[in-house]
């Protein structure tokens, strides 16, 4: 059940209409065709330049994650259009005081309609967008997982471990460490990123197989607790390293055990900041009788 | 033959475990199972952190990279933390951790995670004792590599040059490489 790409595309046209007549703000983040490539694009347009509304556009073909692109002027006021996944990324920065919610004029897609060739789609878990002031499109009915889990042949959970190992290997092995997958997250915001700390050095000079493998771990364990599951970082590989199936197990398993899904809303604690006391200890070492 | 050999390496093999124990509860277990002369295997080499959740994960990641076979870490109970939450943190944190690992290719046994009180010396040796087993049943670690597929990433020894053909039939002479 979703809205068709031409609905949304002119619902977001209308909508984009009336709030350069009512709203104040000093930029607009919107999707829409490049003027020389004809692929979609993101279209920043600040408030007092012209803007071609028949340019605006969203197609299956709208991966950016434009959310990512609030990060570099948060003291702006900006008018962002948002996929629900966006949306979800915009409640995290929100929740860890990146922006102010003030700053921040949401359009927000319902019933979105995914994106081509995004494995993230087939697993999303939020057709509407978590916040929004504006919303182009019907609201749809939230199903669950549209596909059954393991149907999902990307997902491993059912290979053994000697597969798993064999699989991320060849994986990773392909990886040039260009860090695109960092850039393209949402979620990545810091300032000073682990790969590029000298101080202390978590990964050495040079992509070596090993390392490639040590970088990918310990990107995704900074990824549960933010990870939407947009399946930018997979998107944005040039050599399309099929990363997103770790980081998607850990989105899954942290709603397992923890009932938790990052983003839902704006003053959430994210999974590592808060803790319960009943948690699950799966896998610790019990005292043996002694 | 070759089999018997194999079976008498993994024998010997002396697994090395890095020990991450929290300064108020683990480690004084520690001491107390040395200063009571509890006998437990002398695999792990001890790291003294202030508190588990001081433990950053990508330390764990980086010490499998380095060489260990196995990780311990062990804090206090529950409740009982001397930050009064540090564990809470460091309990959610290691679950995730111990997921990726897995799910990676690490074997479950080489991460070990567990209380161990100032008071329980004994339950320090014994834990000792288990973790040494599990990592030992599981041979030594061989990095992040999958070591079948890297087989084919090794060059073999005395073959350095390349004598396949070329595709116009001719044999790449070694001079040129």
């Amino acid at each position: 059940m979703t809205n068709s790409y031409k609905e949304i595309t002119e619902d977001l046209q209308d909508i984009i209409e009336q709030i350069y007549k009512q709203e104040e703000f000093d930029r607009l983040l919107a999707y829409g065709r490049g003027l020389f490539s004809g692929l979609i694009e993101p279209v920043i347009v600040d408030k007092e330049a012209e803007l071609d509304l028949d340019r605006l556009e969203f197609t299956d073909e709208a991966y950016q994650m434009l959310s990512k692109y609030l990060l570099k002027n948060r003291e702006l006021k900006q008018v962002v259009v948002a996929k629900p996944c966006d949306t979800r990324a915009i409640a995290f920065y929100i929740s860890e005081n990146i922006i102010a919610r003030d700053n921040l004029i949401v359009v927000g897609i319902n019933g979105c309609p995914g994106i081509k060739d995004n494995t993230a789609c087939d697993e999303c878990d939020s057709k509407n967008p978590v916040i929004a002031d504006y919303t182009a499109g019907n609201l749809m009915p939230e199903d669950e997982f549209a596909k059954d889990k393991s149907d999902l042949k990307y997902l491993l959970s059912e290979e053994n471990q000697v597969t798993r190992k064999n699989h991320y290997t060849k994986e990773f092995m392909r990886c040039t460490q260009c860090y695109a997958c960092r850039d393209a997250c949402p979620v990545c915001y810091c300032d000073h990123c682990f790969v590029e700390s000298n101080q202390p050095v978590w990964l050495e000079a040079g992509s070596g197989p090993e390392e490639d493998m040590v970088f990918h771990l310990m990107r995704t364990m900074h990824m549960p607790g933010r990870c939407v599951n947009c399946g930018a970082c997979e998107m944005a590989c040039p050599e399309g390293i099929e990363m997103r199936s770790l980081t998607s197990h850990l989105y899954h398993q942290a709603r397992e055990y923890f009932d938790f899904r990052p983003g839902l809303a704006v003053d959430q604690k994210s999974l590592f900041s808060d803790y319960n006391e009943e948690d699950p200890e799966p896998g610790f070492l019990q005292q043996e009788g002694d | 033959m070759a089999e018997s050999k194999e079976v008498a390496k993994k024998e010997e093999f002396e697994p090395k475990i890095i020990a991450f124990l929290c300064n108020w509860c683990s480690y004084a277990a520690a001491d107390l199972a040395g200063s009571s002369r509890l006998q437990y295997p002398t695999n792990i080499r001890a790291v003294r952190i202030p508190c588990t959740g001081r433990l950053n994960p990508l330390i764990v990641i980086k010490t499998l990279k380095k060489g260990a076979d196995g990780i311990l870490v062990s804090g206090c109970h529950p409740g009982d933390c001397h930050y009064i939450d540090g564990n809470y943190y460091a309990r959610r944190r290691f679950i995730m951790l111990k997921e990726l690992l897995e799910y990676a290719g690490v074997e479950p046994e080489r991460l070990n995670f567990t209380w161990c009180s100032a008071a329980e010396g004994r339950r320090f040796a014994s834990v000792v004792r288990q973790v040494v087993d599990r990592v030992k049943s599981v041979g030594p670690w061989d990095g992040y590599l999958s070591a079948d597929l890297m087989e084919d990433f090794i060059p073999e020894a005395g073959n350095p040059g390349c004598t396949e053909p070329d595709d116009k039939g001719g044999v790449i002479d070694d001079q040129f490489i």
